[in-house]
C-alpha cells in the first residue's frame, strides 16, 4: 500500500459509493411502505450527493493542473492495478454535472413505484463519478463498462416500445467499442507494466503504435461520444429510453471525457497526424445530424440528433489544438448535457400530456401551456446558441479557435464548423412554428394542463444554470483553464 | 521411505464412501437416496477437509509419491475446487433429482465415482493412474447421461457420449502408448528428461496429436464439440452441470501438466494445435449459441466459447499463460454453477408416461422471469453477465487476464479473435436477460416454482453474491491461483 500523502477524507471514494449503496438499498427497499421509503432514500442520496459535489468543486484549487482529491490504494497487486482517484480541471466539470443531472433526474420521478429505476439512475451516477475520477486505465475501464449494466436494464425494463432493439443495440455497440480499448490497454501495460494513466503519457511509442492505439480508443470513444459514423446506437437508446436514463446517457459526456483523458495525452503524435481526418468527421457530423434532425418529426429524436450534431463541434474542438477551441469545446460538453437534459424533460412533459411528441401532431401548445411553450423555446434556443446562455460561449470559442490562424484552410473549417449555428437556428424554428405555435391541430390541446410545480422548478433550476453559465463563463473555463493548458502543452510535444 | 497412505486419505475417503453405498444398496431394500445423498456430501467435505490436513504441508514442498502421483499446491487446490463442485451441483440438483426420479443410492454411486476419477487424474504423475483416473471419470458419465431411461433424449445422449468418449479414449491410450514407444517410459517426470534430450520427435509428436485430440473432447474443445449440446440437453440437469464444470477441472489440469512438462520441448506444436481449436472454439461457441432456443443447448456452446478462451490462455506457455487458464476456469465454474443453479430451481414437469415436457430450460420459460421470481432473475443476470464478462463481475477478469497473457506474448491476432468473440457472445447471454426483465410472463408457462431447500437457496444466492463481491475483488482469486502455481514448481 503506498498511499499518497493526503489530509482529506476520502471524498471521491464516498462520491462513487454512496449512490451505488444507496441504489442498492432502494431496490432493497422497494417493497416497504409502497415505494415511498425506497424514493425518498433516492432523493436523499442524490441531495448527499449533489452537496459532497458541491464542495468538491468549491474545494477545487482553479490555478492548478494537478490531480486533487487524490485517493490510491492497491487493488490487483498481480497486474500493478491500482485503486487511484483524482480528478483536475478536465474532470471536476463533469463531477459537478453528474451531480446536478442526477439530482434532477431523480427528483423529477413522480412515481413511488419505480425503485428499481431509481436504483438503476443511482448506481449508473455512482459509476459515473468513478469514470470521472479514475486514474488508473483498468479501474476507469470497469466503471465505464459497468455503467452498461444499470443503463441496459433500465431502458430496456422501463423503456418504450422498441426498447429490446434499442437497448441490444446500445450495449453491443458500447461493448465492441470498449473492448478494443482494453486490447490498447493491453499493449500500453505491456510496455509501461503499470496501468497508471498519468505514466503512460510519458511513455515514448513509435508513430505505427501510436496510430493502432489511437484506432483503439477511437473506436471505443468515438462509440460513447457518440460520433459519425459510429453513432447509430445513440438516437435509438435516447429515443427508447425513459427520460431520467436517456439524461444520464445524453449529459454525461463520458465518451468525449475518454478522448481528453486517455486519447490525446497518449497518443499526441498520432492524434496530430490524423487531426484533418477527425475534423473532417467532425464537420461532417455537424451538417449531416443537422441536415437529419431537419428530417425529424418526434421531439425527442430531433434532439437527440440537436445533441450528436454538438458533439461534432466538441471532437473538433479537441482536435485543432489550440486553447480557445478546446476551452470552448469542454464547456460546449457542459452546456450541451445541461441543454439535452433540458430538452428531454420538455419533451418528457409533453408527451405525458399527448402520450406521443410528433412535431405533427401537436401544434399551438402555447395557447394552452404558456409555461411549457415559453421554456421549450428558451431551451432549444440555448441548444443552437443563443447568445446569453452558456452553449453560445462554447460554440463561439471553438469557431474562432477554428479559425485563429487565419490560412484558408482553417477560415473554410470554421465556416463550415459555423453552419451548425444555421442548420441549428433552421431545425429549432421549424420545430418551434410548428409545435409552440401555429394552429392547434388536436382538439385536446386546448384542454392540456400546464407545467406542475415540480417541473417548473427542474426547469428553471436548468435554465438559471445555462444562463447563469452563458453570463459568467469564467466560473468553468476558470476550472478548466489550467488543465486544458497543460493538457495542449503535453500534446504539443512528440512522444516519439 | 516407508510407503504411506496419509497423502492419499482423500481419494480413499470417497472409495469408502462408496463402497458404503454399494453396501448399502444391497443390503437395504430401500430405493431412496436420502441416506446416499448424505455419506456423499459428508464424504466430500471430509475428503476436503482431509486435503488440507495432510497436504498442506506439501503446499510449499512438493512431493510426488513414489513417482506416480503428484501433491502440491495446485494439486490441492484443483481437488479442492472439484470435491466443492460437486458438493454444490449435488446441493443445488438436490429438488430436481427427487422431481425426476433419480433420488437413487446408484445416482450418486455414479456421481462420487466419476469425481473420484477427476480426483486421481488431478494427481496423477504417470500415465498409468492417469489413464486409469480419466477412464474411471468418463465411465460413469456415460450412464449419469441416460439416467432417465425412459426419456428418449437422454438415452441417445448416452449412447452418443458414450460412442464418441470410447473414441477419445482410444485415442488418447494410442498418444501415450506411442510417446511410451518414443520414450520408453510411462511416468511423466522420465519422459521429461527424455523428450528434452532429443528422443525421436517424430514419435512424440504423432503421440502428442493424438492426445490433444482426446483432450480436446473431454473439453469439448471445436472440432470434438459434437457431442457436447446434445449431451447437456439431454442429460439431467445436475448431470450437465457436473459435466461442465468438475471433469473441466481435470482435463486443464491435465493439459497444462502434460503442457508444462514432460512434453513442453514440444511447445511450438502445442501452441499450433490449441491455437486452431481456440480459434474454432471461440467462433462456434460465440456463433452457434445464438440460433439455440434451449438455455441447456446455448450453454454448452457457452461452455465451448469458454474452453476457446482457456485454450488461448494455456497455449501461451508460460507461467502467466497457465496461470490465467487455471484463474479462467475457476471463474468460470463459479459462474456456471449460478447459471445452472438457477436452471435446476426452475420447474420441469413430466407428462402422465414420466417423458419430460422440455420445460424449465427452454429459454421461453425465462420470459418474464423478472416479475414472477426476481431473486432467480437477479441471479441468472450476475451468471449470465459474469459469462459474458462484463465488469466489474468475475467472469470479465478470467478474460482479463488470458487476454493479457496472450497479448503479451505476441499472440496479437488470437487476442483480437477473442475479444471479437467475446461481443457476439454478449449478444446471447443478453437474451436471457432480455427475455427475463424485458418482456411479459408467458402464462400458459407460468407454473408454480418448485421449491427448494433453504440452504440450497442460501448458498445459492451466495455463490451469485461472490460472483459479484469476487469481482470487485479480483485479487482474491486471482491472487491464491497465481500463488498456488508459483509453488507447484510442476503444474
Amino acid at each position: 500500500m503506498n498511499g499518497e500523502m493526503n489530509n482529506m477524507p476520502p471524498v471521491l471514494s464516498i462520491l462513487i459509493w454512496l449512490p451505488i449503496i444507496a441504489g442498492i438499498l432502494v431496490l432493497a427497499l422497494r417493497h416497504v411502505g409502497h415505494g415511498r421509503w425506497s424514493r425518498w432514500l433516492a432523493n436523499l442520496a442524490a441531495w448527499v450527493a449533489f452537496i459532497i459535489a458541491i464542495f468538491v468543486l468549491c474545494r477545487f484549487q482553479t490555478g492548478s493542473g494537478m490531480m486533487q482529491f487524490t485517493e490510491r490504494v492497491m487493488w490487483i497487486p498481480h497486474f500493478s492495478i491500482e485503486y487511484a482517484l483524482g480528478i483536475d480541471g478536465l474532470s471536476v466539470l463533469f463531477i459537478g454535472m453528474n451531480a446536478l443531472i442526477t439530482l434532477l433526474v431523480i427528483a423529477a420521478q413522480k412515481s413511488d413505484s419505480k425503485s428499481g429505476y431509481l436504483s438503476a439512475l443511482l448506481i449508473t451516477s455512482g459509476l459515473t463519478y468513478g469514470a470521472f475520477s479514475a486514474r488508473d486505465a483498468v479501474l476507469f475501464y470497469v466503471f465505464f463498462e459497468a455503467m452498461l449494466i444499470p443503463m441496459y436494464l433500465a431502458i430496456g425494463v422501463f423503456g418504450g416500445a422498441q426498447r429490446r432493439y434499442a437497448t441490444t443495440k446500445f450495449f453491443l455497440y458500447t461493448l465492441f467499442g470498449s473492448l478494443f480499448m482494453l486490447l490498447a490497454l493491453f499493449y500500453l501495460y505491456s510496455v509501461s507494466q503499470t496501468f497508471s494513466m498519468e505514466a503512460w503519457q510519458h511513455l515514448p511509442l513509435s508513430i505505427y503504435m501510436q496510430l493502432i492505439l489511437f484506432g483503439a480508443f477511437f473506436i471505443a470513444f468515438a462509440v460513447k461520444t457518440p460520433m459519425w459514423p459510429l453513432h447509430a446506437w445513440a438516437p435509438d437508446a435516447y429515443v427508447e429510453a425513459p427520460t431520467g436514463a436517456a439524461v444520464m446517457l445524453a449529459a454525461t459526456k463520458i465518451g468525449a471525457y475518454g478522448f481528453l483523458r486517455l486519447l490525446l495525452p497518449i497518443v499526441p503524435d498520432a492524434a496530430h497526424q490524423l487531426a484533418p481526418l477527425m475534423i473532417a468527421l467532425s464537420l461532417f457530423a455537424v451538417i449531416y445530424f443537422g441536415i437529419v434532425a431537419l428530417a425529424q418529426t418526434d421531439l425527442k429524436r430531433l434532439f437527440a440528433y440537436s445533441s450528436v450534431a454538438h458533439m461534432g463541434l466538441v471532437t473538433l474542438g479537441f482536435f485543432l489544438f489550440n486553447a480557445t477551441a478546446m476551452k470552448g469545446a469542454v464547456l460546449l460538453m457542459v452546456s450541451n448535457g445541461l441543454a439535452i437534459a433540458a430538452l428531454f424533460f420538455v419533451a418528457e412533459s409533453l408527451k405525458t400530456r399527448f402520450g406521443d411528441c410528433k412535431l405533427t401532431d401537436c401544434g399551438g401548445i402555447v395557447k394552452a401551456m404558456p409555461w411549457l411553450a415559453t421554456l421549450l423555446v428558451f431551451f432549444a434556443m440555448a441548444n443552437i446558441g443563443l447568445p446569453g446562455t452558456s452553449g453560445f460561449v462554447g460554440e463561439f470559442l471553438v469557431i474562432i479557435g477554428a479559425v485563429g490562424h487565419q490560412s484558408g484552410y482553417q477560415l473554410l473549417v470554421g465556416l463550415l464548423a459555423a453552419t451548425v449555428l444555421i442548420i441549428g437556428a433552421a431545425y429549432t424554428l421549424w420545430m418551434v412554428r410548428r409545435v409552440v405555435f401555429g394552429p392547434i391541430t388536436h382538439p385536446s390541446v386546448v384542454a392540456l394542463s400546464d407545467l406542475g410545480t415540480r417541473e417548473r422548478l427542474l426547469l428553471s433550476v436548468l435554465a438559471a444554470v445555462m444562463l447563469g453559465f452563458g453570463l459568467w463563463p469564467q466560473a468553468l473555463l476558470g476550472m478548466a483553464d489550467a488543465s486544458v493548458t497543460q493538457l495542449l502543452a503535453h500534446v504539443a510535444l512528440p512522444k516519439l | 521411505m516407508t510407503f504411506s497412505l496419509i497423502p492419499f486419505l482423500p481419494e480413499l475417503t470417497l472409495l469408502a464412501a462408496l463402497v458404503l453405498i454399494l453396501l448399502a444398496t444391497t443390503v437395504s431394500p430401500s430405493r431412496d437416496g436420502t441416506v446416499a445423498y448424505g455419506v456423499t456430501q459428508l464424504a466430500l467435505w471430509v475428503a476436503v477437509a482431509l486435503l488440507w490436513l495432510t497436504q498442506a504441508r506439501y503446499i510449499v514442498n512438493p512431493r510426488i509419491v513414489e513417482g506416480v502421483v503428484l501433491r502440491n499446491s495446485s494439486t490441492l487446490l484443483m481437488q479442492s475446487a472439484a470435491l466443492i463442485g460437486l458438493s454444490l451441483a449435488l446441493l443445488y440438483g438436490r429438488a430436481s433429482l427427487i422431481r425426476q426420479k433419480l433420488w437413487q443410492p446408484e445416482t450418486f454411486l455414479l456421481f462420487l465415482c466419476s469425481t473420484l476419477g477427476v480426483v486421481v487424474v488431478i494427481g496423477a504423475y504417470h500415465f498409468v493412474p492417469l489413464y486409469l483416473g480419466l477412464e474411471l471419470m468418463a465411465l460413469p458419465l456415460y450412464a449419469m447421461v441416460a439416467l432417465r431411461k425412459d426419456d428418449a433424449m437422454s438415452v441417445e445422449a448416452g449412447l452418443k457420449y458414450f460412442f464418441l468418449g470410447a473414441l477419445a479414449s482410444g485415442f488418447m491410450l494410442y498418444g501415450i502408448s506411442l510417446i511410451y514407444g518414443a520414450t520408453g517410459s510411462l511416468g511423466l517426470a522420465a519422459v521429461g528428461s527424455l523428450a528434452m534430450s532429443g528422443a525421436s520427435h517424430g514419435l512424440l509428436l504423432l503421440g502428442l496429436f493424438f492426445l490433444v485430440s482426446g483432450l480436446a473432447f473431454k473439453l469439448s474443445a471445436v472440432p470434438f464439440h459434437m457431442w457436447a449440446p446434445d449431451v447437456y440437453r439431454g442429460a439431467p440437469t445436475v448431470v450437465a452441470l457436473f459435466i461442465s464444470t468438475v471433469p473441466k477441472l481435470a482435463a486443464v489440469v491435465l493439459l497444462l501438466r502434460l503442457m508444462s512438462g514432460p512434453l513442453s520441448p514440444l511447445l511450438v506444436y502445442w501452441q499450433g494445435m490449441l491455437a486452431f481449436l481456440a480459434v474454432l472454439s471461440m467462433i462456434v461457441g460465440a456463433v452457434a449459441a445464438i440460433a439455440q432456443t434451449n438455455l441447456k443447448r446455448m450453454l454448452a456452446y457457452s461452455t465451448i466459447g469458454h474452453m476457446g478462451y482457456l485454450l488461448l490462455g494455456a497455449l501461451v506457455g508460460t507461467q502467466d499463460g497457465f496461470g490465467a487458464a487455471v484463474f479462467y476456469i475457476l471463474t468460470y465454474v463459479l459462474s456456471n454453477l449460478v447459471a445452472f443453479g438457477v436452471l435446476l430451481s426452475m420447474n420441469e414437469t413430466s407428462d402422465e408416461s414420466g417423458a419430460t415436457l422440455s420445460r424449465g430450460s427452454d429459454l421461453e420459460d425465462f420470459r418474464g422471469l423478472y416479475k414472477r421470481s426476481p431473486i432467480r432473475a437477479a441471479l441468472m443476470t450476475l451468471a449470465m453477465l459474469s459469462l459474458a464478462g462484463v465488469p466489474p463481475l468475475l467472469g470479465f477478469y478470467g478474460k482479463f487476464a488470458v487476454i493479457a497473457a496472450a497479448l503479451m506474448n505476441g499472440f496479437i491476432w488470437l487476442s483480437v479473435v477473442a475479444i471479437l468473440t467475446s461481443v457476439i457472445a454478449a449478444y446471447y447471454y443478453l437474451r436471457v436477460i432480455r427475455l427475463m426483465f424485458f418482456s411479459s410472463p408467458d402464462e400458459e408457462r407460468a407454473s408454480e416454482f418448485p421449491c427448494i431447500g433453504v440452504v440450497a437457496r442460501v448458498v445459492l444466492v451466495l455463490n451469485g453474491v461472490a460472483l459479484l463481491v469476487l469481482g470487485l475483488f479480483p485479487s482474491a482469486l486471482l491472487d491464491l491461483t497465481v500463488q498456488a502455481l508459483a509453488w507447484a514448481r510442476v503444474l
